[in-house]
Parts: structure tokens; sequence; C-alpha cells
């Protein structure tokens, strides 16, 4: 199946204290009804309640993480506070999507959405000795690495 | 003529759902009679690993004497299974080996490249980007 | 179906271990799978008592002893099952009826007879698993006929199928950690195992397996590992209702949901359409369509080695789907597919009245 695609980026409404909904549309998208737009218009959450497909950019430490659900999602430091089989509640989302719409704050306030991840494994990265050299030196140093990863699986996006 | 089916499979996703914990079975092997094997005789003959089995009981713990070094091997869900020697290690390290083991889904650890920080089984939300749809200052 | 398989090393060191504190355990096991014709054995009446007190507990499994099983215990704990689902239930459903011997002319054949002991029809998963199949085949097809309205029976049969076949349910199985019985008895009485051990683990009478110095011979697919680990859980699923219904009849299907349908399955991927141009046109006859045109949208190097053609497929003014290819012919049949797919994996949304669909298209 061929996808249509993003094209440009239309803000319908912006108000500074709102969340922004924007539809993301392209003109040869023939499938967009008017609808939408009312829909748009009126600031609710409606067209991305009926999408049958979300994904939404969650924040850890700062780094920017696009899932879906069911996504694995490798964090690159080692959880402490949560064991395996845990579930996390993640409420620093900054971007909900669907094909043609997308919510967009920072962050989106957690009434709107739920988006839960379980920790699925805490390991390490591979063991890994670096060369390390200077120029006109015969000294080599091997600087060793293997650092911890949390392993998170995203059980749940859905917008409330 | 009507439409035709091609067989699938559905995929696995632990953790969607239910989430099934990987690792099955532990077991710690120690020997009687090796200096190597004190740290894990003292952590056998503590109420440690009770306490543990206690708050995992979904892992399946067997203790075994055999000669040499002293060893800990845990068996994953994966069919997978991940050997640590605890040889002259003492009952906290022995203990901290036992939680890198119940901590691992069992798969081979692995090399990461950078920004290689999601995995998805579902096709792109957005869709792929394609010239031939984008605005004319975007065509090639 | 005969094949050969190598068998590679097992790293079990457990076992090995056990086996050597035994006295030469493997001298014994080779005459026992050549049929017993030598006999360097000293403790028969031993074994005799040890073979019949299993074939015992196995027929009608204790609850004390079944709750001191560790492997049953861990993996009620793995499932999550609600206490009213008892220890010796779910030991139940790990004994298949395939456990029992077919007949006497095959003992020479295999280690199948070493490794199983004969069961009771009244104490096997058998009707357990017919009860389980029927469960989920109902909570299966329910789900993705409300999901999906319009999937043409072929398709949704298909689609039933990956997440309920017997190797998908096989390696639901696996994912459990159920372990499969592939000691002999000899084995485990000699280096005198409980029976709690034998009770937690998957019994079958497992004809692939003639090992023969690390070989496997593969001789029928009848009863596999595979259709093992389908029979079990089929069968807890079905004995979780049998043991929950009464107290809360949601809890079974919400264990389906998690464990079966929470698995991935991307339903374009089952069709596949052989003229999809001419049962799109019958489709929009059938519905009050406009007949669908084609019109190419979009194209690039046409003469080149290498050209792109984006064909749209319309109905008056609706769009209702679009293709791409190096052809033009192969643009509009992908777009004309597009267009078939979305009618038919349309997924209705909650706010909306019900979806009556007229059934699969027929050219």
């Amino acid at each position: 199946m061929f996808s249509r695609n993003i094209q440009k980026i239309v803000p319908l409404t912006r108000t500074s204290f709102t969340p922004t909904l924007l539809k993301v549309t392209s003109l040869r998208n023939f499938s967009c009804s008017s609808i939408w737009n009312r829909a748009v218009q009126q600031n609710d959450l409606a067209p991305l309640k009926l999408a049958n497909e979300l994904y939404a950019v969650f924040k850890v430490h700062e780094r920017p993480y696009l899932v879906t659900e069911g996504d694995i999602v490798t964090l690159p430091f080692r959880m402490k506070e949560a064991d395996v089989g845990d579930t996390l509640i993640l409420n620093d989302v900054t971007t909900l999507g669907s094909r043609n719409f997308k919510l967009i704050d920072k962050p989106i306030d957690p009434k709107f959405y739920s988006l839960k991840a379980v920790v699925v494994e805490k390991t390490k990265r591979a063991f890994q000795v670096r060369e390390v050299t200077k120029r006109r030196n015969r000294k080599v140093r091997h600087a060793t690495s293997k650092a911890d990863l949390t392993v998170i699986r995203i059980s749940e996006l859905a917008i409330k | 003529m009507v439409v035709k089916a091609i067989s699938q499979s559905s995929v696995a996703r632990n953790g969607v759902g239910a989430f099934v914990f990987p690792v099955k079975k532990i077991t710690l092997q120690y020997c009687n009679w090796g200096g190597s094997s004190d740290g894990i005789r003292k952590f056998l003959v503590s109420s440690r690993l009770d306490k543990f089995a206690e708050k995992y009981p979904h892992i399946e713990f067997n203790i075994l004497r055999k000669p040499g070094h002293p060893i800990l091997r845990g068996e994953y869900t994966n069919g997978r299974e991940k050997v640590i020697c605890v040889r002259n290690l003492n009952p906290n390290d022995v203990e901290n080996k036992l939680v890198l083991l119940k901590n691992s889904s069992g798969n081979i650890l692995q090399k990461l490249t950078r920004n290689d920080n999601v995995k998805s089984l579902n096709s792109s939300v957005r869709g792929v980007w394609s010239p031939l749809h984008a605005d004319s200052k975007y065509t090639i | 179906m005969e094949a050969m398989m190598l068998q590679g090393a097992r790293p079990s060191l457990v076992r090995n271990v056990i086996a050597n504190h035994g006295s030469s355990l493997n001298i014994w096991n080779k005459c026992i799978v050549r049929g017993l014709q030598t006999k360097p054995v000293s403790n028969l009446n031993g074994y005799k008592e040890y073979y019949q007190g299993l074939k015992n507990v196995i027929n009608n499994v204790p609850e004390d002893l079944a709750t001191n099983s560790s492997l049953l215990n861990s993996l009620h704990k793995r499932l999550n099952l609600p206490k009213e689902f008892s220890y010796s239930l779910l030991s139940r459903c790990l004994t298949c009826r395939s456990s029992q011997l077919p007949n006497l002319s095959q003992l020479s054949q295999g280690s199948g007879y070493v490794n199983t002991v004969t069961t009771s029809n009244q104490f096997d998963n058998h009707g357990l698993n017919i009860f389980g199949k029927n469960i989920l085949t109902y909570h299966v097809t329910h789900h993705l006929m409300k999901k999906y309205p319009r999937l043409p029976t072929v398709v949704l049969n298909a689609a039933i199928d990956a997440y309920i076949s017997q190797e998908v349910l096989a390696n639901v199985g696996r994912g459990w950690g159920i372990e499969i019985e592939d000691s002999s008895v000899l084995e485990r009485f000699s280096k005198n195992e409980p029976y709690t051990v034998t009770l937690g683990k998957l019994r079958f009478f497992n004809n692939t397996l003639n090992k023969e110095d690390g070989i496997l011979v593969i001789s029928a697919a009848n009863y596999s590992e595979s259709s093992a680990y389908a029979l079990a859980v089929r069968s807890i699923i079905a004995s979780l209702w049998a043991s929950t219904y009464s107290v809360n009849d949601a809890l079974t299907s919400k264990f389906i949901n998690d464990h079966i349908l929470s698995r991935k399955l991307d339903i374009t991927k089952i069709f596949q359409f052989e003229q999809p141009t001419r049962e799109l046109s019958t489709l929009c006859a059938r519905e009050g369509f406009e007949r669908p045109i084609s019109r190419l949208l979009a194209e690039s190097g046409r003469l080149s080695k290498a050209p792109i053609f984006i064909v749209g497929v319309f109905s008056g003014t609706n769009k209702l789907g679009e293709g791409f290819g190096s052809s033009l012919k192969e643009a509009k049949a992908r777009a004309a597919t597009d267009a078939l797919m979305k009618w038919y994996c349309y997924e209705p949304t909650q706010l909306q009245s019900e979806v009556i669909d007229h059934g699969t298209v027929i050219v």
C-alpha cells in the first residue's frame, strides 16, 4: 500500500493556555472531509479519538522517543526505582498524533491521554573494548565499557 | 473468483496485555569442599535466598551440590540460559548476580547503534514521505 | 514423514551431574532403548515400584503433592492464575492423552516407551482441550468480527488461525515457560527424582523422539511437541473458565485478551487478490457507488529504466484508493487493491451505529 503523506502543517487554533491541535494536510489527500475540519475548530480531541492508530512522543531525561503501542524502547540507563514487570506511567508527552492530526504541548496535560509501559528487562550493552591511541605515541589504552540499559514495552497508548 | 487468504502467524508481544516473567528457573550450584564456594555457602546458609524466592514466586530455585567452582544458572522462557561463575565472590556479590539473572530476559547482549532506541512491529502511523506527493518546492 | 536431525549437545549440566552420581546410567539407558534385551538390572523391583507410584500419582493427582511441586507453583504464579485454579488441575492440564502408548508393536521403535507412563482417559487433558478450543475460537472470532465487520470468510478463518493455530499456541506455551518431560522414567528413578517434578512437566508420548547417540528421528507429526504444547494451553484456558466462571466469569476472556489477542497481527497481509480491478467494480456496482475510474496522479521518469507512476482510483469525486508501480498496469492494480483493503479492513468506531456487511464480493 502506498502512503500518502505529510506535507504542510497548518495550525488551526492556537492559544497560549490550551494544547494545540494541528492538522497535517496533504494537498492530494481527498479523504479528509469537512467533518474533520469542524471537529478541529472546536478544539476537542475527536479526530484523535476516532483514529485507529496513534503515536506519541514522550521524553525521558530530555530525550524524545516516538512510539506506538507495543513498541520496545531501550532507555540508556538503569532504572533503579522500577523492577522487571512494573508498569510505568509516562507523563512527559510532547506530541500525540494520528495520521493527519497531532496534539502538541510541552508537556501535554496527562488528563488527555494514557501512556503506559512495562519494564521488560534491565540489561546491559555488549561488552566493548575501545582502543584509545595518541599520535606519535606507542601506548595503546584499552577502554572497556558495558553500559546499563532498561528495556520497556509500551503497553497502552490511548486518548482519554 | 473471490479474495484468497495467505496464512499468517501472530507475533508475541510480552507486556502488552499480560507480562510473563522471562526467567523460569535459577540453579545455584556450589561445592561443599572448595574455598571458592565460601561466599555462596554463606549465602545459602543465610535466609537471603528464602527472602529472594518469596519475593519472586514465579521463579523456580534449585540448589545443586557439585564439585568445582560455584555457578548460577538462569533458564528463560525463550529457551536460552545464562550461566555466571561466582567463584570467590562474597554473599553480597552472589546476590547481585542473582538479581542480574532475574532482571534479564535471556536475550544475548547486543551492540546498539546510536538512536536505535525504538523497535516497532507496527507500520508507520504518519506514513512514509514521498517526493511525488510533496509540494513543488520539495520535489526532486 | 521421515527426516533425520542432529541433536546438539544438551547444555543441561544439572541432569548430567545427577546422571554421574547414579551408577552407570548411560549404559542402563541404552539397554532399555534397545528393548530390555540385556539385563544389568540390579534394582528391578525398586524401579517397578517407582513406575507404579508415578502412574498412580499422574492418574489421580493428589492436591497436597501438586501444591508442593515447585514447577507447578512457579507456573501458576507466572501466569498469575487465581487461587481457585488448583495445582492438581494445572497438573492435569499437562497430561496429554498421547502419553498413552498406541500399541505394543511400536514399543521396540522409540524411547517414547521409556519416557512416558500410561495414563487414564479420565485424568488427561483431552476433554479440557476440546472445551478450551471452543472457548478460544468463540472469543477470537467475536473479537475479530467486532473489530473488522467486513472481513471475508476465508480471511476471517485465516485470521483466527493466526491467533490460535497449533504452532501459535505452542509458542504461547513455550513463552509461558512450560517444560517438557524428556527424560526416561528409568533416568528419573536412578536419580530418585520426586514425583512432584514429573507433575510439573508436560507429559506426552513423543514419537518424534527416537534417541540414538544424539540423533533424532522425526517419524510422524501426530504426537509432536508443538501439538502437546497447544493441548496444554487450550486445557489451561478451559480449566481457568471451569474454576472461575461462578466467581468471575469475565476472567477467562480477560486472560484470552491478555495472552492471545494481545499478539500482533497485520490483517492486510492475509489478503490475496487475483483480479482487484474487477472485484472493485463489482463492489461499487453492488453498493451503488459510481463506477471506479483510475486516474494518473503523478509520474516520474516514464522513459527511463526506473519509471514510477502513482494512480488513484475514484468513484465520482471520492477517492477510494491509491497505488504506485513501475508500470501503469501495476499501479492501477495496486490502487484497486488499496481500495478493496480499505473496504474489507474497515474498523468501525464506538460512536458509530452498527455496520451491516453484505458479504464478500464475488466476481
